[in-house]
């Protein structure tokens, strides 16, 4: 029997460029955070080795700070870590791979694949490594495996990055791997990565011997594809393949013998919680009560929160946005789309702020301004409403 | 309010003034300087509102009356609401001092407050305003000297609520804060003209984003560049091992064709013997073809020479006769040469009598034009002397003069038909016949006789006496001395004498005709100055330096024709004339040029001699030099020709080289080489050169290799610092875009806030400016478009002209007296609109004082218009009670319906 721990795409320097500097830290940080996670999981599930089927690393061009951290990150595992080369993180010359302490011999536990042939790591046990040279390519990265002679005697573990060709319309280039790679390469378990959302295929038994494991800790806002954050794969599409569940997960794997059906068992190790919500509001209640719920909500510095407000409000109501504000500003991100978010003063406090002079006829056409189909005029008029009740208000007090 | 009445004791420098009765309207309190004008204002301004009767303010100090008289006690009558009040105030702290407010009624007065403060209290609400400074007061009432409207910041709080009850309201408090906490908010993007400004948080976001943008930009370069290195590298790792096998094949071929060129290298030595053999053949047949060749060339040279000789020396003959013959004909071309200019020379000695006769023909005619001159000037000068002293013993009324007489009989007969209309007549008849002794006004008593048949009539203006012997002296006169009559007299008197006395100048009687004749004198004086001064012009022209210059010039004339005769005294006797003279010269220059003609002829012709002569000598010297030429080379081709040696020698030596060659290009034949053979060498070189294309070309790939994995390293950390700087330009894209709706809505808002602000003063106080504006062109101010009015009731601009672009001007930038006018009217016209149903008082003191005459007479008229109010205006205009107080009454005469106060009789000054 064997059992190991699969994951894949941990993305370590994650590119952000969609939130300040300090946040954009925290949320690489939190990537290590969850591999401690995979550490501690190693060690107090006793599996006998993990396996990190590409793309450790968010480019092949990361620093050395973060090259050496991730290396004595791994290093520091109770059992032996083997990895391969992903598209984001390929095997070039001059690439992370090639400097220290990539490049130095005999790590402890650490394993770099550097080529495609077969690594024997206890007896019985086989791994088929596919590592990438490219951050394309046309050819199946696991066409090589066709040569290996195969025993009966050991349990036969393939690992690769790429695309499986489970449905039509994939890039020709993103290295497509055989729908049915495993049955026809006699593996007991094809290690995959490179797609974020947890999947597993059956063989054509019905027997489940091909998975990708999902991201260990999420990229994104779940179940957009936007670019929001900063980050984009190195493929020539945006793949639905390539959302976030929205939390991160890596996959124990427990094979019995050769030919026995693997076990899969999904584990949660994800750091933080991405958000996306949008609410409707239309009075100061509403108002409250979005402002309650979002303040009570737990683990508020480990959330990352888009919230979309929608509707339209009066003036005293709007300037409780404000307040909303502070609240979201506890969360690790806590962003706030008013965008359409619409203000309709009421006619008390239109003669409350504005009066009968002067600024009641500026307000009048302001709010004829708002209702102005080019949508920059409307923007404008609705902020100058806002900060004429603002300075009103602050001329009155 | 209207003021009804004002009682003053003691008050500066007022010891009493009572005015009583005031109407409504126009009031014009007129003195001279120091009546007490300013002070009635004053007592007028205190007793009101500023002064408490137990006052102990600095400013009342100088109200005191210097005589120390007192206590100052003023009373002011005054009609609001339909009841009349007077108020009095004796000024004093001591007992004598009160305050006390009494309404009319009946025909009495009834105290309403007795106590002083109540008094004073119910008084400034009556009138709504606690100072004399405030309210209305502070729109109407003008003390002496203020031109300018009042700072529309210090507008007293209660006369812009009065206005806005009546013309609307225009910004609020609340606006006013609004805009000053904008305006505070809105300096940090933009200046007072809009402009953004350079320190503006957008211009800096703008120039942070540049910053980061380049700062990306480079690192995507960088990024770019790494990737094109590994696509770089992929080519060079793909291409060498190609390159590398590539190398071995080319070391492969140069190591076998290096055997082969071991094999051939005996026979290519024995081919190449053979080779210089016939080499050596050819060049022996070669140069004994070439001796051959040289012998005959040589021998045709000789021949050639020869001939060239015995030519060149037939043309030095011909080129020798043509020099002899040319230089016989320059000679004779400079004989005929010498011949013409002594002519010429001999023809110009004639000149000089000719010269004398025209200087002769030249004093003639100067002599006869200056005693033509003279004589003429000598008859003007007669005339002029004439004519002064006719002018002089004939003395004659100028024009102005004339007409000062004329004007002076005019007004006489106007007087004395004024005398005659107005005077009373006595008239006189008796039964018998007596004497009287009359004395008419101031008359000289005279005697006169009257008879009982006729009436006896007697015109007189003021008194008569009448003295009759029997009865006395009657007197009649006028109750009241008619003094318009008695100057009328004076008047007449002073004329006629004025009149006597000028026509004695002119040794005139004042008889009917004497006019006539003066002006008849008049005339003829007239004509006798036009001939004089065309006599004077005349001989001014003449003789400006006088007629001694004229006589001075006769002499000089006749001293130069006197030298001329005495040097030619065959022409003493000879009368000049022009016509001989002109004919003299016609032919003298005729002659001259005839002679001048045939000299230059012959110049040309010796000229061109010379040339042809030149050019033959020339001629002879090259076709001698040829000659020798020739000769010279005639004999160093004969020379090399016999060099050459002999014919048959040479034919010999050529067929013993053709038989050598012959026989050498046999042999060369024989030991010929394969076409491998002969290019081994070349084959070898290639395929050394290929060999080392590649190997270079290898190498080349191994360090381009290397090259590129040492770019390839040096772009550790790339990935991170590229996504920074991403994020640093989105964070800062961001923040302009917040930052640029946070300006642009500042904007709007200030925008439009101006804008409906303008709107709103606009709307409330056009009806006020169109009504400034009219009266502005009554007052014949016709360049103003349209008075500005501010937020706060108050005009800020004048625009001018009709253009868009006219800029406002402020009213400070114009003149001192249409300042004062504008600001006049603008109080009138606001004072108008808060007068509504009951007058109000305007006080004017020493107004229009800039004001030129013609302004001044169309101010009176828009004040007239502005007292008497018109109900259908827009906003009506209610009535005003306008006192003016002025030291120059006569400015004011056009006020139909005003009433003129003399205050010089009214107010008794303190001693």
């Amino acid at each position: 029997m064997v059992s190991f721990l699969h994951t894949a795409d941990l993305h370590l320097g994650l590119r952000l460029t969609r939130f300040p500097p300090e946040v954009a830290k925290k949320i690489r940080e939190a990537r290590f955070q969850a591999l401690e996670r995979i550490r501690d999981l190693a060690r107090t599930r006793q599996v006998d080795f993990v396996l990190v089927a590409g793309d450790l690393f968010d480019d092949h061009a990361v620093d050395s700070d973060m090259a050496r951290r991730a290396f004595d990150m791994l290093e520091s595992f109770a059992v032996p870590v083997f990895l391969i080369s992903g598209n984001h993180d390929p095997l070039l010359p001059g690439s992370v791979w090639d400097r220290p302490p990539w490049n130095q011999p005999a790590p402890t536990r650490v394993r770099l694949l550097r080529e495609p042939k077969p690594v024997t790591l206890q007896p019985g046990v086989t791994l088929l490594p596919c590592p990438v040279f490219r951050k394309t390519s046309l050819q199946d990265p696991t066409a090589w495996i066709t040569g290996v002679p195969c025993e009966d005697s050991a349990i036969r573990i393939g690992m690769a990055h790429g695309s499986l060709k489970a449905r039509d319309h994939l890039p020709a280039d993103d290295h497509l791997i055989a729908r049915q790679a495993a049955h026809e390469l006699k593996l007991d378990y094809l290690a995959l990565g490179h797609w974020h959302s947890r999947r597993s295929y059956p063989d054509p038994a019905g027997v489940e011997r091909t998975a990708y494991c999902g991201v260990h800790e999420p990229m994104r806002f779940p179940g957009t594809a936007d670019n929001r954050t900063g980050w984009m794969p190195y493929s020539s599409l945006q793949l639905q393949e390539f959302l976030d569940a929205g939390k991160g997960e890596i996959l124990q794997v427990t094979i019995e013998r050769p030919g026995a059906p693997p076990a899969l068992d999904a584990l949660e190790v994800g750091h933080l919680t991405w958000e996306d919500r949008a609410i409707t509001v239309s009075t100061e209640q509403d108002m409250a009560r979005v402002i309650d719920e979002t303040a009570t909500t737990t683990g508020a510095e480990r959330r990352i929160l888009r919230l979309k407000l929608t509707g339209v409000l009066d003036a005293r109501a709007l300037r409780r946005v404000e307040h909303l504000r502070e609240v979201l500003d506890r969360y690790l991100v806590g962003e706030l789309d008013t965008t359409e978010l619409h203000v309709l003063p009421s006619d008390d406090e239109v003669r409350e702020i504005a009066g009968q002079g002067v600024l009641r006829r500026v307000l009048d056409r302001l709010r004829a301004e708002a209702t102005d189909r080019v949508p920059a005029s409307a923007c404008v008029a609705e902020r100058s409403i806002l900060l004429l009740y603002q300075l009103a208000r602050e001329g009155g007090e | 309010m209207i003021l009804r009445g004002i009682h003053v004791e003691h008050w500066c420098c007022i010891a009493s003034l009572h005015l009583q009765d005031l109407p409504e309207g126009i009031i014009v309190l007129h003195g001279p300087n120091r009546t007490g004008k300013s002070s009635l204002v004053k007592a007028l301004r205190g007793c009101l509102f500023d002064f408490d009767h137990d006052t102990t303010r600095a400013d009342f100090r100088s109200c005191l009356p210097s005589s120390g008289a007192g206590p100052p006690l003023v009373c002011v009558e005054f009609e609001t609401q339909g009841e009349v009040y007077r108020l009095s105030k004796a000024f004093s702290k001591r007992s004598d001092g009160y305050s006390k407010l009494e309404r009319k009624s009946g025909g009495g007065w009834s105290v309403m407050e007795g106590s002083p403060k109540e008094a004073t209290r119910r008084v400034r609400e009556l009138l709504g305003a606690d100072r004399s400074d405030q309210g209305l007061n502070q729109l109407l009432w003008l003390d002496q000297g203020v031109m300018t409207l009042p700072d529309a910041r210090k507008l007293d709080g209660s006369l812009e609520k009065q206005l806005a009850n009546v013309l609307g309201v225009m910004v609020t408090a609340s606006d006013l804060g609004f805009k000053q906490a904008l305006d505070k908010r809105y300096s940090r993007w933009f200046g007072v003209r809009g402009e953004h400004r350079p320190t503006s948080p957008v211009t800096e976001l703008q120039t942070e984003r540049q910053e980061r943008l380049k700062k990306l930009a480079e690192l995507q370069t960088k990024f770019r560049d790494v990737e094109q290195t590994i696509r770089d590298l992929d080519d060079c790792q793909n291409a060498l091992p190609q390159a590398q096998a590539d190398l071995a094949a080319a070391r492969q071929e140069l190591a076998r064709l290096q055997q082969e060129q071991e094999r051939s290298q005996e026979r290519r030595k024995q081919y190449e013997c053979a080779q210089r053999d016939c080499q050596a053949a050819e060049q022996q047949a070669t140069a004994a073809r070439q001796g051959l060749d040289d012998w005959q060339a040589a021998k045709g040279r000789w021949q050639a020479a020869e001939s060239a000789t015995a030519q060149a020396n037939a043309v030095r003959e011909a080129a020798l006769r043509d020099r002899d013959r040319l230089a016989a004909e320059r000679a004779a071309g400079e004989q005929a040469l010498q011949a013409a200019r002594r002519t010429e020379e001999e023809h110009r000695l004639a000149r000089d009598e000719l010269d004398d006769r025209k200087e002769l023909l030249r004093l003639a005619r100067q002599i006869g034009r200056v005693e033509t001159d003279l004589e003429r000037a000598r008859q003007l000068q007669d005339a002029v002397a004439a004519l002064q002293q006719q002018l002089h013993e004939q003395p004659a009324p100028d024009r102005q003069s004339l007409e000062a007489l004329r004007g002076n009989r005019q007004a006489a007969e106007k007087l004395r038909a004024q005398l005659q209309a107005e005077a009373l007549t006595l008239s006189l008849a008796c039964k018998d016949s007596t004497g009287v002794k009359l004395r008419l006004d101031q008359a000289v008593p005279e005697s006169v006789n009257l008879t009982p048949a006729e009436q006896a009539h007697w015109s007189f203006r003021q008194r008569v006496e009448v003295e009759l012997a029997e009865l006395g002296v009657i007197r009649v006169a006028r109750s009241h001395e008619h003094v318009d009559l008695e100057r009328a007299a004076q008047r007449l008197a002073k004329l006629d004498c004025e009149y006597r006395d000028t026509l004695r100048v002119f040794g005139e009687q004042p008889d009917d005709d004497c006019l006539n004749r003066l002006t008849e004198r008049r005339v003829r004086h007239e004509a006798d100055l036009s001939k004089l001064e065309a006599a004077q012009r005349e001989l001014q022209q003449l003789a400006p330096h006088g007629l001694a210059l004229f006589e001075q010039e006769l002499r000089k004339a006749t001293g130069q024709r006197q030298t001329v005769v005495s040097r030619r005294p065959d022409l003493a006797s000879w009368r000049p004339a022009e016509e001989e003279v002109a004919g003299l010269e016609h032919a003298f220059q005729a002659r001259a040029a005839d002679l001048q003609k045939a000299r230059v002829a012959l110049e040309q012709s010796v000229k061109r001699a010379a040339l042809a002569q030149d050019k033959a000598d020339q001629c002879y010297r090259a076709a001698s030099e040829n000659a020798v030429v020739a000769c010279t080379a005639a004999k160093y081709a004969r020379e090399e020709f016999e060099r050459q040696g002999e014919e048959s020698s040479l034919q010999t030596a050529l067929a013993q080289g053709e038989e050598a060659l012959a026989a050498a290009c046999r042999r060369l034949q024989e030991a010929e080489l394969t076409e491998e053979e002969k290019n081994i060498d070349q084959r070898c070189r290639d395929a050394e050169n290929a060999a080392k294309v590649r190997g270079d070309r290898c190498v080349a790939l191994q360090t381009e290799l290397e090259r590129f994995r040492g770019r390839l390293e040096g772009s550790e950390g790339l990935h991170p610092r590229l996504a920074d700087a991403e994020a640093a330009v989105l964070e800062i894209q961001e923040a302009i875009v917040r930052e640029e709706l946070e300006a642009a809505a500042h904007k709007r808002l200030h925008d439009l806030f101006e804008e409906c602000r303008d709107s709103q003063v606009q709307k409330v106080m056009g009806p006020i400016a169109e009504r400034v504006l009219s009266w502005t062109r009554a007052l014949g101010l016709d360049d103003y478009r349209e008075v500005r009015f501010g937020d706060r009731f108050l005009p800020e601009s004048l625009i001018a002209g009709t253009g868009a672009t006219d800029r406002p001007r402020t009213l400070e930038e114009e003149s001192y007296g249409t300042v004062e006018q504008l600001a006049i009217l603008v109080r009138l016209a606001l004072g108008g609109v808060l007068a509504g149903k009951e007058p109000v008082t305007a006080i004017l003191d020493d107004p229009l004082a800039h004001a030129d005459a013609a302004k001044h007479r169309r101010m009176l008229d828009v004040i007239r218009l502005a007292a008497e109010g018109n109900p259908s205006w827009s906003p009506p205009a209610g009535r005003l009670q306008i006192l003016i107080f002025t030291c120059h009454p006569e400015r004011f005469d056009h006020l139909p319906g005003a009433r003129q106060i003399d205050l010089s009789k009214l107010i008794s000054r303190e001693a």
